[in-house]
């Protein structure tokens, strides 16, 4: 049996999935390249083992989960770019909504990675307060203090989502 | 409006799907095959670091740890000014069509968009030209050559040209930029201006460009170039935690070699080698900077040199412990790592007279000190005034 068999099929249908989640959890395009080709390396070499799971996929988000907040490890030397440029996210330009959602992304990048991280599981994955927990390695009690700081931080550095809601 | 639900939910939609399929099955093979010949290869290993330690290790085998806190009373960098950023002023335009002169720095006062100023050796200050528009991705990155002849720089076309400027010719790079220098400024390392990736070295004598091949799928920052033309990359980002640092030397032939590195149980808890070496300005060493770890967030600290042939560490200088706050931010122009709070000093260059450190407070440089990597004294040479956003002084790399 060749040790790969079925991975390419594997990689196809739930890369997209994939990058989304990553995208979301590093906030830019470089990084969540990088972050999605890592984790299903390593989700490669372990291919003959992870693809008689039930759910091979959640193995793989959970390598991009640990991966994500561990991000220290791969620190790059400061890199800025002194004559400006396009921003590489598209921002649509025409209503107030997409400047609020500008607001809120810049805060976002304000966060620890494991801020971010614990906040993409709770409002983008909707993963359940017990789900996350065991995703991060923490006890439900640290999951819900730490979504209780995140949101706090996210409001102290951009005043302007003083009214952010939450529908938990 | 403010829905952190709508908000993800927006965003992930915009995110294109990122081709790795081929990247991740190559790199899969090439682990296994590695994995394959592992056992035997461990074997050797410890059969030549038992030789190697029996014979030369110092009792202990410590790595010898100089305090970089006196005075660098012997190095002398005469061409930094005392002060960079001072002057809020209009600048010159840099002039097409006369020398200016050798450069010592590169700064921006400003935040995008806006262009960098070069100071010269005579502390003259030009205004570099700048694109009105560039594709996204594309760092826009000027640099220096070491001797301070050389500049890099988009035009204002967004084409990257190589400037002389104790002359005014020029050479058109195109789409690529130099990203690297040799130590006596002989050869520049050429890169794709979209990835980093290093494709060619360029003789500055003669703009005769040697190509430079990395495997497809290794994605590796450049650490320097030797004065025989030989490139010296640092470990692979995909490299992972608990993997050796495997460097990759490619000489003028093409010919590859590997130097490998491995101190993780010498650096103490919670440490760990950044993943970007400098070639010490010898060619018989590189320059590692020890990542310090507080509350899961790092900042870069002790600058460790490492022999290049043998992979021992040779001394740790000790700098002052840093207290940055480095996480993913919006650094001016791009999402990068930054610190945004605290200090910290970055390993920027490796020159002759010794390594070339910035000194950060918060995100913004604050000064520039050398290193003596004979003595381990430290020298601030250069303040920078507030304000200034971006800095970069000669044999800077990207």
């Amino acid at each position: 049996m060749d040790t790969f068999e079925g991975l390419s099929d594997f990689v196809r249908s739930n890369t997209a999935t994939l990058s989304r989640l990553a995208y979301l959890l590093v906030g830019n395009h470089a990084d969540a390249q990088d972050l999605v080709q890592s984790a299903l390396t390593k989700t490669a070499v372990r291919w003959r083992r992870v693809s008689g799971y039930d759910d091979p996929v959640a193995y793989v988000r959970r390598v991009m989960v640990n991966e994500a907040t561990s991000r220290w490890r791969r620190w790059r030397r400061l890199r800025i770019d002194p004559v400006g440029g396009v921003p590489e996210r598209t921002r649509p330009d025409d209503a107030a909504d997409a400047v609020g959602r500008v607001v809120l992304w810049e805060a976002l990048s304000r966060l620890t990675n494991r801020q971010r991280v614990l906040l993409v599981l709770r409002f983008y994955e909707d993963r359940s307060v017990q789900e996350t927990a065991e995703l991060l390695g923490c006890s439900v009690g640290t999951v819900k203090s730490q979504t209780h700081h995140a949101l706090a931080r996210l409001r102290a550095v951009a005043p302007e989502l003083a009214e952010l809601e939450v529908v938990a | 409006m403010n829905d952190l639900r709508e908000l993800f939910h927006t965003t992930a939609a915009e995110v294109p799907c990122y081709d790795v399929g081929g990247q991740v099955l190559r790199a899969a093979r090439r682990r296994r095959r590695v994995a394959r010949v592992a056992p035997v290869a461990a074997l050797a290993g410890v059969l030549a670091v038992v030789g190697v330690v029996a014979a030369t290790a110092p009792p202990g085998g410590d790595v010898p740890i100089v305090a970089a806190d006196r005075p660098a009373l012997a190095v002398s960098l005469p061409w930094l000014p005392a002060t960079v950023g001072k002057d809020e002023g209009k600048a010159t335009p840099l002039p097409a069509d006369r020398a200016v002169g050798a450069g010592s720095v590169l700064y921006a006062r400003c935040n995008q968009p806006c262009a960098p100023r070069l100071v010269t050796e005579d502390g003259r200050e030009y205004e570099l030209p700048g694109p009105e528009t560039m594709p996204p991705a594309a760092p826009r990155v000027p640099t220096l050559s070491p001797d301070g002849r050389w500049l890099s720089y988009p035009d204002a076309d967004g084409r990257y040209v190589l400037r002389d400027l104790a002359d005014v010719r020029t050479v058109q790079t195109g789409a690529r930029r130099v990203v690297g220098w040799s130590a006596d400024s002989r050869w520049a390392a050429l890169a794709d201006a979209s990835n980093r990736r290093v494709t060619a070295l360029l003789s500055l004598a003669d703009a005769r460009e040697v190509p430079v091949t990395l495997p497809a799928d290794e994605q590796r920052p450049l650490a320097g170039v030797t004065r025989d033309g030989a490139a010296v990359f640092g470990p692979t980002e995909a490299r992972a935690d608990d993997d050796p640092y495997d460097l990759r030397i490619i000489d003028a032939t093409g010919a590859t070699r590997t130097a490998r590195i491995d101190t993780s149980d010498r650096l103490g808890r919670d440490k760990e080698l950044s993943g970007f070496p400098v070639l010490a300005a010898d060619e018989t060493s590189v320059l590692f900077q020890v990542m310090h770890v507080r509350h899961a967030l790092a900042s870069p600290w002790d600058v460790v040199r490492v022999g290049l042939t043998d992979g021992s560490v040779r001394a740790r200088f000790r700098l002052p412990v840093p207290d940055a706050d480095v996480r993913p931010g919006r650094a001016v122009g791009g999402d990068e790592w930054a610190p945004l709070g605290g200090q910290s000093r970055v390993l920027v260059s490796a020159l002759a007279e010794g390594a070339v450190l910035v000194h950060y407070q918060g995100p913004a440089p604050h000064a520039v000190e050398v290193l003596d990597l004979r003595s381990g004294d430290r020298e601030v040479i250069t303040n920078v005034a507030v304000g200034v956003v971006w800095l970069q002084v000669r044999g800077q790399s990207d």
